[in-house]
């Protein structure tokens, strides 16, 4: 209960600095660069902006992002509601699912960091949920607006460069705060070793979907190409996307955190085993 | 705050943002009641499987006792036929013993017996054999009696003669 207590007041206080941070950081707004290309618009997002009601434009990205965030809370909170307090010893199909779904990260959390684990299940649950459904979310095709007027499906949120940095970064800082809980000062030291490692996750993420929609872009883009294989080009790909985008970043995640929040070992004294040898 | 790459350090923000928001949210409603059940089952499990554990323990612990119980009765049977045996061989013993007592008692007796009879016997025999010499003697004596008297006077009268005669 106090456990939970502590983790909720984080959570409230993470969500308050991250707004704040939100805010203070925030451009005062004015015209975009003009997009040559549409793959440079693709990439980049500079002329399709999308307003965030109306209070900013945004990369349409942090839209997907939104509405993927709501649309898992919906989804847990139903689950929660008519699901959860319906579970039986002997579980159902759905039950089972559930079960499969938050036991494959707390397991995956078990295996890789054996001595500290109780945030990083969490946390790889809700990294892995998030990559997947995200991922997937490219699919549905919802229809957005953008604020030159044209009309746009919602990409999935990691192909947009800020959500992949920030998931990276928050990834990278998630492990460097497992290592301080676990060895103090010298979790960090672990981390910084390991400096590039939220480049190399952002840019991982945000490359390897990015490709996918790049190369979905290039096949739509040519009429005679826009049968039959958007379906495997377009479906299978992003479904492969999805399951090894998510399982790259949690195993990541998980294998960097186990390592640093790993207890320190005592130092062996060489001389004297030297000397032991010796006299052996 | 606009970097190359169209970069841009609020929508970093905002997407953090709305990945804790998601990983709270996640963790509130779904992840922890689930974990919650999992736990509560597995703990439900391994208090039955302990249960178990402890049940067999004692059936086994039980099982030890009676086998122990036999294993003591097993002997006591062992040391009670042992001294049935035992009795049974020392009563055989006595019995035989008696047996031979009663049978040297029969000897002896026959053989007393025996002796009487053949002291009878012999003394039955020597009275008849005597009657039978007296008989005998009876007869040679009625046979030879005159030869012998004769004899005897013969000799009575040479007796008298060398008796007178040394006195002589």
């Amino acid at each position: 209960m106090k456990q939970n207590k502590r983790s909720l007041i984080l959570w409230l206080f993470l969500i308050v600095v991250l707004a704040a941070a939100s805010v203070l950081t925030g451009a005062p707004g004015g015209e975009s660069e003009s997009v040559k290309t549409m793959m440079r618009d693709a990439v980049l997002h500079e002329n399709g902006q999308v307003s965030l009601f109306g209070i900013m434009d945004v990369n349409p990205g942090l839209i997907s992002a939104y509405v993927v965030t709501a649309a898992l809370l919906v989804l847990a909170l139903c689950l929660r509601i008519f699901a959860v307090p319906r579970f039986k010893k002997n579980p159902g199909k759905l039950q089972l699912l559930l079960e499969l779904w938050v036991d494959t990260f707390r397991g995956m959390a078990e295996k890789n960091s054996p001595h500290h684990n109780k945030v990083l299940g969490p946390y790889l649950f809700s990294a892995g949920t998030y990559v997947f459904v995200s991922t997937l979310f490219e699919l549905l095709g919802v229809q957005v607006v953008t604020t030159a007027g044209h009309s746009m499906a919602l990409p999935a949120p990691l192909s947009d460069v800020n959500a992949a940095i920030g998931m990276g970064v928050l990834s990278y800082l998630f492990i460097m705060s497992g290592g301080v809980g676990a060895v103090g000062i010298r979790g960090v030291g672990r981390t910084l070793k390991e400096f590039s490692l939220p480049i190399s996750m952002s840019f991982r993420l945000f490359g390897a979907l990015l490709s996918g929609l790049l190369v979905t872009e290039l096949v739509y883009y040519y009429i005679t190409l826009s049968y039959v294989l958007p379906v495997i080009v377009g479906i299978m790909f992003t479904m492969l996307h999805s399951l090894i985008q998510s399982y790259v970043l949690t195993m990541l995640v998980a294998l960097y955190y186990g390592e640093v929040s790993e207890p320190a070992q005592p130092k062996v004294k060489h001389h004297k085993k030297n000397s032991d040898a010796l006299a052996a | 705050m606009n970097l190359p790459l169209n970069i841009n350090l609020q929508q970093i923000f905002l997407h953090m943002l709305n990945f804790v928001i998601l990983t709270g949210g996640l963790y509130f409603i779904l992840y922890n009641p689930v974990k919650k059940f999992m736990d509560q089952r597995t703990a439900h499990y391994a208090e039955m499987d302990k249960a178990a554990a402890d049940k067999l323990a004692a059936a086994e612990k039980l099982e030890a006792e009676h086998q122990a119980q036999l294993d003591q009765l097993d002997e006591e049977l062992r040391q009670r036929r042992a001294e049935s045996q035992k009795i049974a061989q020392d009563a055989a013993q006595q019995q035989l013993d008696h047996a031979r007592e009663q049978a040297d008692q029969i000897i002896a007796g026959a053989q007393k017996a025996a002796e009487s009879i053949r002291t009878k016997a012999v003394a039955d025999a020597q009275k008849e054999i005597k009657e039978l010499a007296l008989d005998a003697a009876a007869k040679l004596t009625l046979q030879s009696s005159n030869a012998a008297f004769d004899e005897f006077l013969n000799l009575a009268g040479e007796r008298k003669q060398n008796e007178q005669h040394e006195k002589a």
